[in-house]
This record gives structure tokens, C-alpha cells and sequence, in this order.
């Protein structure tokens, strides 16, 4: 359903969801914009643009004396990307207890205002209506499209006006293809095939992690123990990266992938097979950030895009 | 309760088998499968994955046995009785007891990867008569650092066990063990390849070339069973740290067909 507000309205709504739930927000902290706890409507601008961290380090560390963590907590101006990217994540972690359930987490995507390195178009995204709340801009007033019962219930709440079904959410359009999700986990699979393809980006890789500490969607972790002064011991989740040596170390320091062109490769057959294979979800939504991230200039995206290539090429 | 939460148990006996390595007897049931893994925990130092290696069917107490390899682990082995630990799991799929009913069985048992097997012979003996012949083949480095010998001399009296040492400490240990590698009783074993199945846990070097001599005598890919070692912190299938291509150690392991992981062991 869609609903019409004006400026004052949306503050209204933004007053009521901050009663409820911790929010974040895209928020500027000098030349930075990053996600961050808001408190105050005027806070807010429109359109939004991709915040240099994301959710994960909302989550993570995840405290596990923390008896709060679980508690409701709202997101305000997510590009779809990283709603998308959510809605993943909350999937991926729903039941574990560590991080709150779905149902407590309220999604407000907004219209966002795409930058060079976005792909979102390559992973169609859009057609699954990743959030509870979408905000698109038309002239002097707001559309607020609605794609779960609890965030019509809570626009009832606040009385908003509703519209006749005229309105379409607004298509990102980079000029890009999709990419068959399918075709793309096959490509990536088959490791033997493609290993000299791979050896060659492994040579250009710096293996510094920093796309995966970049990334919305890379939440391997590790346990931490820390001794704390009353003589307790914190436990906490903190994120990792698979990019480190230690990753999959054995006993006596014994790494399983010594060489990086298995690590860089276990990054991608993570994002774009083990977890297609089980969930039938990539673990990418073409945000762009590892892209931009890459000091060694590599673009993920083709990285993928061409393997396509050479896939068809092979028959 | 989320994942990660710790059950408490008490530690009431102790037994040093060898220099660096003991058996931890905790007080208390655990509900386990032979071949799984439990993850004890030291909450300031962290937690180490130990699969169970007592009697699954015994209601008062299990069994941990422990190397002091790395800092927790070290840390472990000093305890005390009366010392309490946290405990969560079992998690993963054990050994496939159930439909072993009729066949011959291979062990093949490499060092501490007679851990996770011993619960398994314990159930294999309790019910000798379902079970063919039943072959255990275990390989130390040395004589002296072979395991569980007491068992490994009464398990002789139900079933066949060949006991290889790389190396001897002296000449009386050839009673009980010859010298050489794992590889050369089993080279040696005459088996019926259309109704044995193998199962196999030691250090994965070992692995490759068992599965050779196995695959070698006519063995069928989908009748060799092994427990593969990684890294595995979460224990819940989400931490990525204990993948094997597509599979996560922790779930849908430790213990995989040959046939099933063989593809996934290059990726």
C-alpha cells in the first residue's frame, strides 16, 4: 500500500518508530557519512546516499553478556542495497539469539542516489521488497510505500492519508544487466577450471581484507574472551575475515589456506556458492563498497561478470 | 537461550595417560552420538571442540580427553577435580552406527583420532553380534604415546587390533605393536570390499593415503567414513570458519563419505 506525507508528517512518523526502537541513520560525522544512532528528525537527508559502514558494525561485536542486544532497533534511510542486505543478514542469524529477530527490526529504505561503484542493478534486488517502510520523494511530499502488515499498522497508527495504487517504486537504472544468479554460482564453483583465472587475480590482490571488512554481508566471526577486572571474562562475536591467515588455522599454527589465491578464492565461493547452494540468496547486493574499498584497484563485479564470460565461452 | 549459552559441568576425576594429554571425567549426562563434538569452554580464555570418547549410553558421567596443544587447551589439562566447565553441543553427525548392521568394519585410528572412534568401538563391541568382522588399526608416532592401551589390549579379545608405532621406545613394546606406519597393516589386510566399510579419523595426512589402499582393494567411495579436523568456533553453521567447499564442518560433518566430500576438498 502506498501512503502520501508531507515533511511534518514524516517527522511525526519518525517520532513514533524512535518511542518504540533504537533507530540508525545515515548521519554525517565530519566528511564521513556513516550509520549511526539518531535521535532527531532534522538529522535526516533525502536522498540518501551509502553510508561508509553498514549494520555490521551496529552488530558486531556481538556481546554476549549483553542481556539488551536483543532489543528492537529501527533503520532509517537505508539504500535498497543494504536493506536488502539485511534482510539477508537477519535471515542468516534469525534463531540463533544473537542479534534481534526480523520481526524486531524495522526496515525504512529510501530512495537512494546511486554512486559510480553501484551494481545494485546487476543483482536485481528491488523485485523482493526488502523493507517494512519505503520513502520516495515526489515534488514537495513523501511517498511511503508499505510491504509489511506491522508498518501499515503502525501508518494507521499515526493517521497517514493513503493513495490509489498510482505510484511505482522508482527503478535504479545504471545501465547494467542482471546477472543470473544461478549461472554465476556455476562459474564460480568449478575452482579447477578457472584456476589459472584465479591465480591471476590472487597476483593482484593484496589480500589486505578490506572488502570483506567493508562488506554488509561478510559476517564470519570469531569468539573473544577478555578478562575483565571483577575477575569475569567478556565473551563477544567480533567480526573476522577469511582474508587472515588464522582464518582456517589448525592445530599448531597450521593453516589450510596458506596460499592467498585460497583465501580470496574461499571469499568468493562463500558469497556466491556455499551460500547460494543452502539459501539460494548470493551474498552480494551490489553496494559497491569493496569495489571502492579494493587498493589494489580490482572491481569485484567484473571479477564475477567475466568469469560469466569465460564460462560460456567453455560451453 | 541463545547459542552459545554453556551447560555446567563438574570435573570429578582426572587421569594423566600420557605427558601431554589426559582424560577428563565430568559428572553428568551428555546426550551424544559417537563421532560428534562438544565445545568446552574457558570463559577467559576461550573454548576448544573435543569430541566425547566415553560410553554414550552411560548415564553419570563422560569422558573428555585432552592435548594441551594450544593456550586453552594447556589451560585445561591443569584442572582439578572440582573444577567446573562449560559445556554446549554435541553438534554435527556422528558415525553412521545404525547402518553398519551386517558389514565389516575397518577403524583406522591415527593418534588423538582415536578420540572420536573409541565411543564407536564401545557401541561396536556392546553389539558384536550385528556387526561382521570388525578390524581396529591404530598408529602412534612413537610406543609410548599410544592411547588407551589398556583398552586397546581388552578390545583385542572382541575384535582384530593392530597397533603400528613409527617408532619404538623399547624392544618389549613389539608384544603389543609393530613399527612402521599405519599404512602397512593396512596394506596388508585382506578385506571383502563388496560388504566392509571404513572408518577413519587421525591427522588428514593420513588420510590420502588410506583412502588410496582402500580405494586400491576395491572399496566403494560411499563405504569410507571420515572425521575431518577444522577450525570450528561456532559450532552452529554460521561463523564460516570450518567450511569444506560447501559444507560446514560443524553441521553437516565432521564425519563425511569420501564420496561426498572428495569433490569439495580442493575448494
Amino acid at each position: 500500500m502506498e501512503y502520501i506525507a508531507n515533511k511534518f508528517q514524516l517527522e511525526q512518523l519518525f517520532a513514533r518508530i524512535h518511542r518504540e526502537y533504537r533507530v540508525f541513520g545515515p548521519q554525517k560525522v565530519g566528511r564521513k557519512l556513516l550509520l549511526e544512532e539518531i535521535d532527531r528528525f532534522s538529522q535526516i537527508s533525502f536522498p540518501v546516499r551509502k553510508t561508509k559502514n553498514t549494520f555490521k558494525n551496529i552488530f558486531f561485536p556481538i556481546n554476549l553478556n549483553d542481556q539488551n542486544r536483543m532489543g528492537k532497533i529501527a533503520f532509517w534511510g537505508l539504500p535498497l542495497c543494504d536493506a536488502y542486505a539485511l534482510e539477508i543478514f537477519l535471515k542468516e542469524f534469525s534463531g540463533k539469539e544473537l542479534v534481534p529477530e526480523r520481526r524486531d527490526v524495522l526496515i525504512v529504505a529510501a530512495q537512494c542516489c546511486p554512486d559510480e561503484y553501484c551494481a545494485c542493478q546487476s543483482f536485481s534486488i528491488g523485485a523482493s521488497q526488502p523493507f517494512d517502510l519505503y520513502l520516495q520523494k515526489e515534488k514537495d511530499s513523501f511517498i511511503i510505500f508499505t510491504a509489511k502488515e506491522m508498518a501499515n499498522k503502525l501508518l494507521k497508527e499515526t493517521e497517514f492519508k493513503q493513495v490509489g495504487k498510482k505510484y511505482q517504486i522508482e527503478p535504479v537504472d545504471l545501465g547494467k544487466k542482471p546477472l543470473d544468479k544461478k549461472e554465476l554460482s556455476k562459474a564460480v564453483g568449478d575452482k579447477v577450471l578457472f584456476e589459472e583465472y584465479w591465480q591471476r587475480i590472487a597476483n593482484n590482490c593484496f589480500g589486505c581484507s578490506s572488502c570483506s571488512a567493508v562488506c554488509p554481508l561478510c559476517f564470519c566471526f570469531h569468539q573473544k574472551c577478555q578478562n575483565q577486572p571483577d575477575g569475569s571474562a567478556k565473551v563477544s562475536l567480533e567480526s573476522d575475515s577469511c582474508f587472515k591467515r588464522s582464518f582456517s588455522e589448525i592445530q599448531h599454527q597450521f593453516s589450510l589456506r596458506e596460499k592467498n589465491m585460497d583465501r580470496l578464492y574461499n571469499w568468493y565461493h562463500h558469497k556466491f556458492v556455499r551460500h547460494f547452494e543452502k539459501n539460494t540468496e548470493i551474498l552480494c547486493t551490489g553496494c559497491g563498497r569493496c569495489i571502492e574499498a579494493c587498493p589494489a584497484h580490482l572491481n569485484q563485479l567484473n571479477i564475477v561478470s567475466s568469469l560469466i564470460k569465460e564460462e560460456e565461452k567453455n560451453g | 537461550m541463545d547459542s552459545f549459552s554453556l551447560a555446567q559441568y563438574e570435573l570429578f576425576s582426572k587421569e594423566i595417560l600420557l605427558a601431554d594429554t589426559c582424560l577428563l571425567r565430568f559428572a553428568g549426562r551428555l546426550d551424544f552420538v559417537p563421532g560428534q563434538f562438544v565445545r568446552l569452554s574457558l570463559d577467559h580464555l576461550g573454548e576448544i571442540a573435543v569430541a566425547p570418547c566415553s560410553d554414550p549410553h552411560d548415564q553419570d558421567f563422560f569422558e573428555l580427553c585432552i592435548r594441551g596443544a594450544g593456550s586453552t587447551s594447556n589451560e585445561v589439562i591443569k584442572a582439578l577435580p572440582g573444577d567446573h566447565f562449560g559445556i554446549r553441543g554435541p553438534y554435527g553427525n556422528g558415525w553412521p552406527l545404525n547402518s553398519l548392521a551386517g558389514e565389516d568394519i575397518v577403524l583406522i585410528a591415527g593418534g588423538l583420532g582415536l578420540v572420536p572412534l573409541r565411543p564407536a568401538i564401545i557401541q561396536i563391541i556392546r553389539n558384536r553380534h550385528k556387526y561382521g568382522k570388525v578390524t581396529l588399526l591404530f598408529g602412534a608416532k612413537t610406543s609410548g604415546d599410544i592411547l588407551f592401551l589398556n583398552d586397546l589390549i581388552t578390545w583385542r579379545k572382541k575384535i582384530d587390533v593392530e597397533i603400528a608405532a613409527e617408532y619404538l621406545c623399547r624392544p618389549s613394546d613389539k608384544d603389543f605393536c609393530t613399527k612402521g606406519r599405519i599404512t602397512e597393516p593396512l596394506d596388508r589386510l585382506e578385506i571383502n570390499a563388496k560388504k566392509t566399510v571404513a572408518l577413519i579419523c587421525g591427522p588428514e595426512i593420513m588420510y590420502k593415503f588410506c583412502i588410496d589402499s582402500l580405494l586400491q582393494k576395491g572399496l566403494a567411495e560411499d563405504r569410507i567414513y571420515a572425521s575431518y579436523e577444522r577450525r570450528m568456533e561456532c559450532g552452529i553453521g554460521i561463523c564460516q570458519h570450518c567450511n569444506i567447499g560447501k559444507y560446514m564442518v560443524c553441521q553437516d560433518g565432521p564425519v563425511f563419505a569420501y564420496s561426498r566430500i572428495k569433490g569439495e576438498l580442493q575448494k
